[in-house]
């Protein structure tokens, strides 16, 4: 029995030895092959991602996280720089209007191909274009004022508009704006989209799609006919992996497994900051944070009450405490991001508690005794630390702010409630501009019967006003910009929204990761043509 | 026999009827608009609108569920409202991950009990059936997504021995053609010869499988130490020792196979239970199987991604549980 016993274990350990030994065997005997195909080692860019890396493949529906991956592997016709306020050309070398603002004209760059090698023209923009509006899916309600898109001549499109509208933004929106390729994609709409959903894409950037586990990894390589050529240093590869775990991605960014990730929590960007291997990149993002205020309930639906409230959120506090001072800024517009084109100057409201318990009492609440619910997405740590930072400033004005964490789902349902009593006082929410135009903001929050209108304020002079100013937005974006503001303040003046504050975009490289540049239309995007690593 | 199997398959199938309703019902109950999902956060009334009637949620309920199960017995599981690709595709393609993760686990922690248990039970009372029997209660009650973090910390953050997670190396997984024949990356990787890969896939495996095997190999010894102590006590044992048969033959012969048939029975149903929790486990090592898609499909309210998981669990565990009981009828001390 014993001598039995010995045989198999070393038997064991014998197999188990040669697995180790064969292991790292095989990994150099990879990297022999490797260096025999290939001159040099490509270069590889790793991504850790937080959620799946794409999640729907037709860039005519997809509305989620999915523009890291396409901006790398679509172009869309312009390039809107934020910094700047200006459109630069990408498929479109030049562009005009007329002077009604209803036909756009866009000159298209020549010897552009396709990654199916087809080639890039007016009726490929055409194909695009009209088959995501007519989609009605995803984002695809940005092009509702198109009525046609004409193909002029090869190289020359024309985008002709029911009502002006501001075709710029349109054109270079992070979403519904990609040019696609019709040869792959086929004139049936669900065809089209069962195409891409096998792992398929039909663009005309500088990077394919060589691979893709479902929900996990997407591999990109190189698109060796991309038309702004390969001088210079790139990637040949990039993996966008998904790993869900923050602990995970932590620790792959500090070892050098990943290159870049994201989404990490404020805690841990803080540890990172001080990780010399690590670069922690923060710009401005159209994100923010607000709450919106029911103005047909009571106490709510006095103006001044709801201006109180305004008075009494400590705007500060929330910067130092929640985003530890450096992960948000202060709001300069009751609603809108301060970055937003079109936003008010200055927040007509600041932290005064004695002003907001002067409010209280002017409106008959002269030792508070209100009691207001408040809902918030329950998976949303920072939120809620917001409003508890709230609720215990509320307490000493006598207002009692009760949270109530529930999900996205729940938090529409009460809001739609047919008993009005029951629906929430407050409801707390963060947006983000899509289409880089204020309408993003107030299409979805200010204009009567707008399905995320939960102040459910109704105003048709200023629903009237907004349309005026969106269609201006394709005339004369000055004069548009100006508009906007008049109705801000009258929005900010009626307070049915308190900004909370403007989030900044957080982004996490390699030390060795060089070129890239934040865009805050393209928030999350890596434009990684223009990066490389550098030893 | 014959009978007996025909009956527990109608049985079977009833029961999968009753889950089908029930879940379809929940779904349908729950605070939330389908028709908002299938079009986005974003969605403009009209676009509703449009989803409302290609989801056929202006038809009475009786009529969709009509129709829901029309389109399950074609294998339609529907579209998910994440990605807008059929359900089943996404059942397919999640489900061997998962499956190779359990089915070594499950082996694993079967080999290791089998061995202790008989450790246990040849040294009853001794040193090492102590030790056995406290590695018993320890395994059974730490958390596995517990362990796996510590796993994670030691062997990959201080030591940099084992990788973070993935099913393969990102190097590996780019560079080599993946060769896909059943989704079990280690059997298909042995299937078609292709050394490099099967070593990645095996050295990938190994973190996520030992936190996954720590239940069954707790279960399995126990199981085997009680019924293996129960046969030893038997008249044909002592027989067998009077005709001088070695006693090691004895322990790991005839004693040990007459101690399976109940072992058997726990660990198919063990498996059953594996394949549905594993969500912890895959969330922490990014192993792209059916318990992170469920987890994602909860989170997002992925209702046609919920129930093709639900149904499919519920068929495995009917599945598993009826191959029990045909394991048990096949032994003979047992009637049926």
């Amino acid at each position: 029995m014993k001598r039995k016993t010995w045989v198999i274990s070393i038997a064991l350990l014998l197999v188990l030895s040669q697995l180790i030994t064969g292991c790292s065997g095989g990994k150099t005997a990879a990297t022999e092959q490797q260096k025999s195909e290939q001159q040099q080692e490509p270069q590889i860019a790793i991504i850790a991602t937080a959620f799946a890396p794409i999640q729907d493949w037709d860039p005519a529906i997809f509305a989620s996280t999915e523009g890291m991956v396409f901006f790398n592997t679509y172009e869309t016709l312009l390039f809107y720089e934020a910094d700047t306020n200006t459109y630069k050309p990408v498929l479109a070398e030049s562009y005009s209007k007329s002077d009604d603002g209803l036909v756009w004209t866009f000159k298209l760059k020549q010897g552009v191909k396709f990654h199916d090698g087809t080639d890039f023209n007016a009726e490929a923009v055409k194909f695009s274009i009209e088959r995501t509006k007519n989609y009605k899916k995803g984002m695809s309600y940005i092009w509702d004022p198109l009525k046609e898109a004409k193909v002029v001549d090869d190289y020359t499109v024309q985008l002709i508009m029911s009502q002006p509208a501001p075709v710029d933004a349109m054109v270079s929106c992070a979403f519904a704006a990609f040019i696609y390729s019709p040869t792959a994609v086929g004139a049936d709409l669900q065809k089209g989209t069962d195409w891409f959903t096998q792992g398929k894409e039909a663009g005309t950037g500088p990077y394919m799609i060589q691979s893709n586990v479902q929900g996990a990894e997407v591999v990109l390589t190189k698109f060796n006919d991309y038309w702004g050529g390969w001088e210079g240093k790139h990637f040949d590869k990039v993996v966008f992996k998904q790993v869900a775990e923050n602990a995970s991605r932590r620790q792959m960014i500090e070892s050098g497994e990943a290159d870049v990730t994201l989404r990490l929590l404020p805690e841990d960007v803080k540890a990172l900051q001080a990780n010399p291997n690590v670069q922690v990149v923060l710009s401005e993002s159209y994100r923010n944070l607000f709450s919106l205020l029911n103005t047909q309930k009571e106490p709510l639906n006095n103006k001044l009450v709801r201006q109180a409230l305004a008075y009494s959120f400590p705007y500060q506090q929330f910067i130092d405490y929640v985003k530890l001072s450096q992960f948000a800024s202060a709001p300069k517009d009751t609603l809108l991001p301060g970055s937003l084109w079109g936003a008010t100057d200055t927040l007509p409201y600041k932290y005064d508690m004695d002003k907001a318990k002067a409010l209280l009492a002017e409106a008959g609440y002269p030792n508070g005794g209100l009691k207001l619910t408040v809902t918030v997405n329950g998976a949303q740590e920072d939120r809620k630390k917001a409003l508890e930072l709230w609720k215990s400033g509320l307490a000493q004005i006598g207002v009692t702010l009760n949270i109530q964490a529930m999900t996205s789902d729940g938090m529409k349902s009460l809001s739609k409630s047919n008993n009005l009593n029951e629906r929430q006082d407050l409801m707390c929410i963060g947006w983000y501009a899509d289409l880089i135009n204020p309408m993003s903001y107030y299409a979805q929050f200010v204009k009567s019967d707008a399905s995320w209108n939960k102040s459910y304020y109704s105003n048709k002079e200023i629903d009237k006003q907004l349309d005026e100013a969106n269609a201006m937005s394709g005339i004369d974006s000055k004069k548009s910009a100006e508009m906007f503001k008049e109705i801000g303040q009258k929005i900010a003046d009626e307070c049915i929204s308190i900004n909370f504050g403007d989030e900044k975009s957080i982004m996490l490289l390699n030390k060795n990761l060089k070129g890239f540049k934040p865009e805050l239309a393209y928030p999350d995007v890596i434009f990684l043509y223009d990066t490389y690593r550098e030893k | 026999m014959k009978k007996y199997i025909v009956r527990r398959l109608l049985l079977s199938l009833i029961v999968l009827f009753g889950i089908i309703v029930i879940t379809f019902t929940i779904t349908r109950v729950l605070p939330a608009d389908p028709a908002e999902k299938w079009a986005g956060m974003k969605a403009t009334p009209e676009q509703l609108q449009a989803a409302r009637i290609e989801l056929g949620l202006d038809k009475p309920l009786y009529a969709q569920f009509g129709k829901y199960l029309n389109d399950l017995v074609q294998g339609d599981l529907g579209y998910s409202f994440q990605s807008h690709r059929p359900v089943m595709d996404e059942l397919v393609e999640a489900i061997p991950p998962t499956l190779e993760l359990v089915i070594v686990a499950v082996g694993m922690g079967v080999i290791i009990g089998i061995f202790f248990g008989i450790y246990s039970a040849k040294y009853k009372n001794k040193l090492p059936d102590h030790i056995i029997r406290v590695f018993n209660i320890g395994v059974v009650s730490v958390p596995p997504f517990f362990s796996a973090l510590a796993l994670q910390l030691i062997f990959y953050g201080m030591l940099h021995v084992l990788p973070l997670g993935g099913r393969l190396s990102t190097n590996i997984s780019i560079m080599y053609e993946i060769p896909h024949i059943t989704g079990l990356l280690i059997l298909d990787s042995l299937l078609t010869g292709n050394w490099v890969v099967f070593k990645d896939a095996l050295w990938h495996i190994i973190l996520p499988v030992i936190p996954l095997s720590l239940y069954p190999a707790g279960v399995v010894a126990r199981m085997t130490r009680s019924s293996l102590l129960e046969v030893l006590g038997e008249d044909y044992i002592t027989a067998e020792r009077s005709y001088g048969i070695k006693e090691s033959f004895i322990l790991w012969v005839y004693a040990l196979k007459n101690t399976l048939g109940a072992t058997v029975t726990v660990i198919a149903l063990m498996i059953g239970r594996m394949v549905t929790n594993t969500f912890l486990i895959e969330s922490i090592f990014s192993w792209p199987g059916i318990g992170k898609y469920v987890s994602e499909a909860v989170m997002n309210m992925d209702y046609p991604g919920i129930m093709g998981v639900t149904l499919f669990s519920a068929v495995i565990y009917l599945i598993l549980n009826l191959i029990a009981d045909l394991l048990i009828a096949l032994d003979p001390r047992i009637r049926v």
